[in-house]
């Protein structure tokens, strides 16, 4: 066997073993799935935050009783201009007492009710973004589980181009399909890492509306008078 | 001038004392991302401590004569026990893989602990730090439970969909109850009569009679301008006369107060976010609750059934326990 070849194989088996690890990986990559739609019923959920797919107004709202139907609120230039300063998550929430402080000086003979169409604006586009991130994590969920499986499927492949190899039947056009499939492999499992790595922080963005939310609306009901 | 200082004084006074519950108990809340143990004194309602625990603590009880914590560090794979005065981890109990919640027998040992990973409730005698004993359960034990009398202790099977009646001497399971989908905690009455049962995604309560081991009532929740998937029942507290009953509703960000007699809900209380679990003081006068996602616990007075204060804790706090002093 040439030394170059000799070299080819070590490095195909170092590289199988990794994959092999990637593989048990893999199969560990059901784990918080599993643990995920114990939370809710959606299978393809990949987060172990429950999925939560709409936020109502009975969960944040501490005031009188709104309706989610009323959107009187979209002919109200003064919320809408309140609730375009103070949904962007880089604006602290220091920040945005004040604004809502200002909003109400404003208002203070009608206070009531323009709180409660900048709540109902606050909530509507909360769900606006919240859904999109939603979705995008099932899409993120269903790639990362296509890639898996691939990444699976290439590991059966290669295992079986490595026992040809080491018996000695490899044919060349085999050989060159085997070198393909190691660097595909390698790309993949790079691709599934990085996804990986990011899930958390995918996960933890309808978390992150949901508290904000939450925190605009008990800012709301401070002035709720 | 002096009058109006004197009634200044006075309307302070009792402001406070309509805001600060009499008796300082020692409430320990277990924060599941801080990997801490927050520690809140209940006359002040301020934090006055935190306690630095292992990774991912859960359940959270104290011991019989209330000396030390032991907590469910999930991710540690071991139960810690921690001394209440010098506030320092003196052991760790084995525990099994994952535990998550756990129950002391009612003459204070053993410790009876739901395992997630493997199936199974692991029995420990916490003197000798010692495995009496495997029971096993069904999929993805979670919620325990034990009758009055020690003699039965419940324990719910999230995937399984059961609550499994344990015998404790035996440690045989002598019957096993069907309820809605995802069980999480089973708790007694005071009377040993009842097991109350909640089912998380089911986002029910099932009463189940502890003679019979039947379901005898099923407490469904609908609150106004909530939409129902967010009701996701978890944690059960009965008063000790089991005059009232109040559950924690996850994602819907309220704690439903029950009457036990008729089963109605009388009250839906709007507490912090996604509610997990309860505690009285001992006195029956307050209950404590962890909302996961707002970093915070909320304290209801029992009496006027409102919430009157929000303490802010560490990240996701998860399990509470209250301290006679």
């Amino acid at each position: 066997m040439k030394k170059n070849s000799q070299f080819l194989i070590k490095n195909r088996f170092s590289l199988s073993l990794f994959s092999l690890t990637i593989a048990a990986g893999l199969l560990n990559f059901a784990a918080p799935i599993k643990e995920a739609h114990a939370y809710s019923e959606d299978k393809n959920w990949p987060c172990i935050q429950g999925k939560v797919i709409k936020l109502s107004a009975g969960q944040m709202w501490r005031g009188n009783p709104v309706k989610e139907t009323d959107f009187t609120w979209q002919q109200n230039e003064d919320v809408k201009k309140l609730v375009n300063k103070i949904i962007p998550r880089r604006v602290p929430l220091k920040e945005t007492e004040k604004f809502i402080e200002e909003f109400a000086k404003q208002h203070q003979t009608n206070i009531k009710p323009q709180l409660e169409q900048s709540f109902l604006a606050l909530l509507f586009e909360t769900n606006k973004i919240r859904k999109e991130i939603i979705g995008g994590i099932g899409k993120f969920s269903t790639r990362q589980k296509s890639l898996s499986k691939r990444i699976v499927e290439n590991r059966r492949k290669i295992a079986e181009f490595e026992k040809k190899d080491e018996a000695g039947t490899l044919t060349k056009e085999e050989d060159q399909q085997f070198g393909k499939l190691e660097q595909q492999l390698e790309w993949d499992i790079r691709i599934h890492e990085e996804r990986e790595k990011s899930l958390e922080y995918v996960c933890e963005s309808p978390v992150i509306l949901e508290q904000r939310l939450f925190a605009l609306s008990q800012q709301l009901k401070k002035f709720y008078k | 001038m002096k009058v109006q200082l004197k009634q200044a004084l006075l309307a302070t006074a009792l402001s406070i004392l309509t805001i600060s519950p009499l008796h300082a108990y020692t409430v320990y809340v277990s924060n599941e991302k801080d990997d801490t143990i927050t520690v809140i004194d209940s006359k002040t309602l301020k934090v006055i401590d935190t306690i630095k625990v292992g990774q991912r603590p859960r359940g959270i009880i104290l011991s019989k004569d209330e000396k030390y914590i032991l907590v469910c560090s999930s991710d540690d794979d071991t139960v810690e026990v921690i001394d209440r005065k010098t506030k320092k981890i003196v052991k760790t109990l084995p525990s099994g893989p994952d535990p998550e919640l756990f129950i002391l027998h009612p003459t204070g040992n053993p410790l009876y602990i739901s395992n997630e990973d493997d199936n199974m409730v692991t029995i420990v005698d916490i003197e000798k730090n010692k495995v009496l004993g495997e029971v096993p359960v069904g999929v993805e034990p979670e919620g325990m439970g034990i009758s009055p009398d020690g003699k039965t202790i419940v324990n719910t099977s999230e995937t399984t969909n059961m609550v499994h009646f344990i015998d404790s001497k035996s440690h045989e399971i002598t019957h096993n109850v069907l309820v809605e989908q995802r069980p999480r905690v089973a708790i007694y009455n005071h009377s040993g009569s009842q097991v109350w049962a909640s089912s998380e995604i089911g986002g029910t309560v099932n009463v189940i009679d502890n003679e019979k081991r039947e379901i005898i009532k099923t407490i469904r929740f609908e609150i106004p301008g909530v939409t129902q998937d967010t009701v996701q029942p978890v944690g059960i507290r009965l008063l000790k006369d089991d005059s009232k009953a109040f559950v924690a509703l996850g994602p819907s960000n309220r704690v439903a107060v029950i009457d036990t007699k008729t089963f109605k809900v009388e009250k839906y209380l709007l507490v912090g976010q996604r509610v997990w679990n309860l505690g009285f003081t001992p006195d029956d006068k307050y209950l404590y609750t962890t909302n996961g996602i707002s970093n915070d616990v909320s304290v209801i007075d029992i009496k006027k059934l409102k919430v009157i204060k929000s303490i802010p804790v560490g990240r996701y706090p998860w399990g509470v326990a209250i301290a006679k002093d």
